[in-house]
């Protein structure tokens, strides 16, 4: 996948802005799900691998795409009708917006923070860096110049 | 009854003027800690964890959240709310994509600004004047935005008129932005993000005793109009969903939460930052998402008289259910969110002028301080008059100042920093590209020549057209596995 991450992405950008032209909003979740989770992978890949955050991909991803069809579901039920029922203060669909749609991602930031010393920055990827350090660099012409 | 609320009574006044006095106070210290560029740009890296977190949060939440929000959703329900919903995933990718690319490109090169960063990364000042040109129309977009809600909130506060009030506040904001620059910026943005997040937990609570509970609260609005309490509101499905997509994924193209990543003093301290800043974006959500649709319960059951300007929705409440104490702490928490997101685009647009500009043409200017400190003014008074002439609900004021930066800053930045594959000259096409998309769509909008179809938001097509555009033209360029042009150290930053 990450190979071929632009073209992904590409393609389910072309695909959400076809959707918008045709109207197929019950297809576009689908495609800004895709979207959103190569654009994930992007960010997260360490030497095109994914490491830990394999499984945090698969949850969020799975989980966008049963609640926002969840969310479709209990919609088309009763489009412009008024609610027979309220989950926790909400009509149904509107619930599975707040309760699920809204809060879901919280997970990734848990996850970041748990991965971050693992994966995310670690320490040789500093060393690596301080050869590059342009304020060392300053320092050493400063002195050499001295 | 006046048609705009005002409450300035002696604990509001008391209240809004000890924030201001604050604020006032924060300024002056930081000029005397600002003495370089580096310093007034990027407060010369020297803040912590909670700082970032909160300033990075409350930069994205402003006016438009806390005014705009309100009135969006006390005329259209649920609507509004893909937007400030999207910022959960938003913050996650913001940091997921961009924390530790920027905060590592701040240790390989003395980056003060983003197109400090598109330089390195494109080696093209091409690219970097592109840039550039982006940020400042979208600064000038967006302080528009603050510049309305500056007035709203001011003619309640003080009982002026709406220019009056926006003046003050931008008289205010000028000052300590122009003294103390970023770094009275990012201070006055943690305290304001605190403000922020207790006045909207107190206010969503105080909003579920005055409308008798979220039940009852959802169902005078529903008895309005079904739809309002629906999933996707009372606007077309299409602006609900590409809203989400604009503001989760163009959160980390909001150059005034992204240039935040640079100012840590260590890279570790970016660890929760992405659950801090999340949640406490949530909890200011439950403000957003309260206060309009209480607001809208109380006129359909006839206990208000509908608002003839929905950005009064906050103002109202607050003027006329909430305890003067709570109302003091929401107004200067209103004035909070106003002021540190102004403070962010008033430090962006001077970089731009002063700095990315010149040096895209191979100019350095001389005292960058004092002459970014004079630009910061020339950009008040033209935002106000910006404003001013577009006479647009503040908050689809600031969705178009969002869609100008997300559209530029995106691709080029965002994806750019994550894929070695992206060329210079693909930076520079998409964002004229998104930059060209995003004002004429809006423009044609605006004069009844050409409308998105099925209430697409401009921003998120202009947006999607700008990746398309630098997707495009880099596979186009590079094919898999090939990378464009990288210094060495840019390309370690990459690779890390």
């Amino acid at each position: 996948m990450l190979k071929y991450s632009g073209e992904l992405l590409l393609v389910a950008t072309l695909a959400m802005l076809l959707c918008v032209w045709l109207n197929w909003w019950v297809v576009f979740p689908l495609f800004m799900i895709l979207f959103i989770v190569v654009y994930l992978a992007m960010g997260a890949e360490r030497k095109g691998k994914l490491g830990p955050v394999t499984s945090i991909l698969w949850v969020v991803g799975t989980g966008y795409v049963i609640l926002f069809y969840l969310l479709i579901a209990l919609y088309k039920a009763n489009p412009a009708g008024m609610p027979k029922t309220y989950i926790l203060g909400f009509p149904p669909a509107t619930a599975v917006l707040i309760y699920g749609i809204w809060l879901l991602p919280l997970l990734l930031g848990i996850t970041y923070a748990l991965i971050f010393d693992k994966w995310i920055i670690r320490k040789e990827d500093l060393e690596r860096l301080q050869v590059h350090s342009w304020r060392k660099k300053e320092k050493e012409s400063i002195s050499i110049k001295g | 009854m006046s048609e705009v609320p005002i409450l300035n009574t002696p604990i509001t006044l008391s209240i809004a003027i000890l924030y201001l006095l604050i604020c006032l106070g924060i300024g002056v210290w930081s000029y005397t800690r600002t003495k370089t560029a580096a310093d007034y740009f990027i407060t010369g890296q020297t803040i912590g964890l909670w700082i970032v977190a909160i300033a990075a949060f409350s930069a994205i939440m402003s006016g438009f959240g806390f005014v705009g929000g309100p009135g969006l959703t006390y005329k259209f329900g649920t609507s509004s709310l893909w937007i400030t919903f999207a910022q959960t995933i938003g913050f996650a990718l913001s940091w997921f994509l961009l924390a530790k690319r920027m905060r590592l490109m701040a240790e390989v090169r003395n980056v003060l600004s983003l197109p400090d960063a598109v330089a390195a990364r494109y080696r093209s000042d091409g690219a970097r004047f592109w840039m550039a040109v982006a940020l400042l129309f979208g600064v000038l977009g967006y302080l528009g935005t603050q510049v309305q809600a500056m007035g709203v909130v001011m003619q309640t506060i003080f009982g002026v008129d709406l220019v009056t009030g926006a003046l003050i506040g931008l008289a205010i904001l000028a000052v300590y932005t122009i003294m103390g620059g970023i770094l009275a910026g990012v201070y006055t943005d943690f305290f304001q993000g605190v403000i922020m997040v207790f006045a909207s937990v107190a206010i969503f609570l105080w909003c579920l005793h005055v409308g008798g509970g979220m039940t009852n609260i959802s169902q005078h609005v529903a008895a309005a109009d079904p739809k309002l309490m629906g999933p996707f509101g009372g606007m077309p499905i299409f602006a609900a969903l590409t809203w989400y997509f604009l503001f989760a994924v163009g959160n980390a193209g909001q150059p005034h939460m992204a240039t935040k990543l640079y100012m840590s003093k260590d890279i570790n301290q970016l660890k929760w930052g992405a659950f801090i800043s999340a949640g406490a974006y949530a909890l200011c959500s439950l403000l957003w998402m309260s206060l309009g649709l209480t607001m809208r319960a109380l006129t359909e059951t006839g206990a208000h008289a509908p608002l003839k300007n929905p950005d009064l929705a906050a103002t109202t409440f607050l003027m006329e259910y909430t305890p003067e104490v709570l109302a003091g702490l929401v107004l200067a928490g209103l004035m909070a969110a106003i002021m540190s997101t102004g403070n962010s685009f008033l430090n962006l647009g001077a970089a731009a002028i002063v700095r990315d500009i010149p040096q895209a043409f191979g100019k350095k200017i001389q005292n960058e301080v004092f002459w970014a400190r004079l630009a910061t003014l020339g950009l008040v008074v033209v935002s106000t008059i910006f404003a001013l002439y577009m006479k647009t609900l503040v908050a689809l004021l600031g969705v178009f100042g969002w869609g100008t930066f997300a559209a530029a800053v995106v691709p080029v930045v965002v994806i750019g920093l994550n894929w070695k594959r992206g060329t210079a000259t693909a930076a520079i096409a998409a964002t004229i590209v998104g930059l060209v998309a995003n004002f004429a769509l809006e423009i044609m909008a605006k004069y009844n020549v050409y409308k998105v179809p099925h209430g697409a938001i401009v921003g998120a097509v202009a947006t999607m057209l700008a990746i398309a555009v630098y997707l495009a033209v880099s596979i186009i360029q590079k094919k898999p596995g090939e990378e464009s042009d990288l210094d060495p150290d840019i390309k370690e930053v990459l690779e890390a």
